[in-house]
């Protein structure tokens, strides 16, 4: 080895090693950069924490954490002022305890919870009735948010105590249904003695005195109805009405309701048909209230179609949208185009209608469109003053029951 | 004479018990519970033309007193009235075993009212007052009894 060679490797080594100490250097540097900033996150992080279990701590409705199994995590604050249970006397408990908060119904609430929760999305909430330490009763509405990222698996609550809101409700809603017995008791008296007055009970009865008990027995039921109508409508407003979905078959449903109004449409001189050109599968809705949309639409293309005119009732299945269309089709006077913007609201009777008719409350299309928000359904009307209406109405193929309603119904009995 | 018409009189008079008997045995029993005179008049009217025998009570509890008296074969129930309301009545009912058919007459008419009664096995129809003629009623309880 030779002086320059020698000289050339202590050079090419010292090179090297300042290289490698350079790097060193700065890798260790960026090793404390980074160190620093995890530090400046992790703070950054705790603060938010900290801020957020502040702001849950404070909240003023009732928040708690449950894990999968219903074991409480935490609670806040406001959990002890409106049930009456320490932190200390939940954390760690499983949340269906009976001895604890809650436990009115556990069965059908922690069931159905788990259900809703795990497989039906992140969010479910329902009113349910729950017990105070003290052993006082509430009505709370309540939210659970599944946190599907967490591990474990948790679910956050919010409650609040609605009971006073939900109890003037009630008040409202059996204030209602009192009127309306109230106001039907006096009908059926004349009711049932006009039937007999009518049927000879009270003696022979000449032609011309049945025409005007017939007059009366007319004017007493349309009386009837009117209260049930706005029975119906009081209780859609409160958002009263129980939702309850079963299986039917369209057709022959629509065939029976439509088939109900023969009579009337015959002695109008009115041709009354069922229309439906393909098969239907079942729908699940609510049967109650679709006969009830039903019977508003038909009676109203029956009263406005003049005599040897056409009402046709068409069902029409959309399998892209998941819905089926009933179509009310009349020959009927029309809407007028300036009054089209109003024919849903409340009370409101279109001025040629006004002609045909005298009777009329003006509620059928508001209730109609009313129930219709509740089954999530829509509607849509063509019409031309002269030659008639089309209303269609769309429902969706499969309609949740709405607990809400169910529960409320349940309460009502206790 | 004289004797023969008495002796006539005295057979028509076993005949017609006899018959009435027979009769009752065959007459059914209907109990309408109803605080409204003039809705149990009506009624009460319209069931005579038929094989029945009627039996009024004001309220739950007078129904329940006539029960124990004389059996019915059916009840046409009122559900709002005073000291025992119909579903009181149904309640004391299903507590005592007492198996009897009955029909609501009720001029409550909400879904959950219905619903509600029904759930007493008892119940096999309910009727709204002022939307029901007697005609309709009449035909339900001669299918029932």
């Amino acid at each position: 080895m030779t002086m320059p060679d020698s000289l050339t490797f202590v050079s090419v080594l010292a090179v090297v090693f300042f290289a490698v100490a350079v790097a060193a250097f700065y890798f260790a540097f960026f090793l404390l950069a980074k160190y620093r900033q995890a530090l400046a996150v992790d703070r950054e992080q705790a603060e938010k924490i900290k801020d957020l279990a502040l702001g849950m701590d404070n909240a003023f409705d009732t928040i708690f954490i449950t894990d999968e199994t219903g074991e409480f995590v935490y609670v806040n604050k406001a959990f002890k002022k409106n049930t009456g249970f320490a932190g200390s006397e939940v954390v760690g408990q499983k949340s269906e305890s009976v001895n604890l908060w809650g436990g009115m119904d556990p069965v059908i609430f922690y069931e159905k919870l788990a259900d809703e929760a795990v497989e039906n999305g992140p969010v479910f909430s329902g009113i349910f009735k729950n017990k105070k330490k003290n052993g006082d009763e509430y009505i709370a509405e309540t939210k659970i948010v599944k946190i599907s990222g967490s591990r474990p698996l948790l679910f956050v609550a919010v409650e609040r105590d609605i009971t006073e809101s939900y109890e003037l409700d009630k008040a409202k809603a059996s204030f209602v249904s009192l009127a309306a017995h109230q106001l039907r008791t006096p009908l059926s008296i004349i009711r049932w003695h006009t039937d007999l007055l009518r049927g000879g009970s009270y003696g022979e009865i000449s032609n011309k005195q049945r025409n005007v008990i017939e007059k009366i027995e007319a004017t007493n039921n349309r009386l009837a109805d009117t209260i049930s109508l706005m029975l119906n409508i009081s209780r859609l407003e409160m958002r009263n009405v129980r939702v309850k979905s079963e299986l039917i078959d369209i057709e022959s449903f629509v065939r029976e309701v439509v088939g109900a109004y023969k009579n009337s449409a015959n002695e109008r001189g009115i041709m009354l048909k069922v229309q439906v050109n393909q098969s239907l599968e079942k729908l699940a809705t609510d049967k109650g209230l679709l006969r009830l949309i039903m019977e508003n639409l038909l009676e109203n293309a029956i009263k406005y179609t003049p005599s040897k005119g056409l009402v046709s009732v068409g069902v029409v299945r959309d399998d892209e949208n998941k819905c089926v269309t009933l179509q009310v089709k009349d020959t009927g006077c029309g809407i007028p185009d300036v009054e089209k913007d109003k024919i849903f609201s409340k009370g409101f009777r279109a001025s040629n209608a006004m002609a045909v008719s005298v009777n009329g409350t003006g509620l059928g299309l508001y209730l109609v469109k009313h129930i219709l928000e509740l089954l999530g359904g829509e509607i849509d009307f063509y019409s031309a003053v002269g030659q008639g209406t089309v209303i269609e109405v769309r429902l969706p193929c499969v309609i949740e029951n709405n607990e809400r309603a169910q529960i409320s119904a349940d309460l009502h009995e206790h | 004479m004289a004797s023969h018409a008495t002796e006539w009189s005295i057979n028509s008079v076993d005949r017609y018990f006899l018959i009435s008997k027979s009769f009752k045995n065959m007459s059914r029993r209907i109990l309408i519970v109803d605080d409204e005179a003039d809705l149990v008049e009506a009624l009460s009217l319209k069931l005579q033309g038929g094989d029945y025998d009627i039996d009024t009570a004001n309220n739950g509890m007078e129904a329940l007193e006539q029960l124990s008296k004389s059996k019915a074969d059916i009840v046409l129930l009122d559900l709002i009235m005073p000291k025992l309301d119909g579903f009181g009545f149904l309640d004391a009912l299903r507590k005592q075993n007492v198996d009897v058919p009955v029909i609501v007459l009720s001029n409550l008419g909400q879904a959950e009212d219905i619903e509600r009664a029904q759930k007493y096995d008892a119940v096999k129809h309910f009727f709204v007052k002022a939307d029901t003629p007697l005609d309709d009623i009449v035909k339900k309880l001669s299918e029932i009894i």
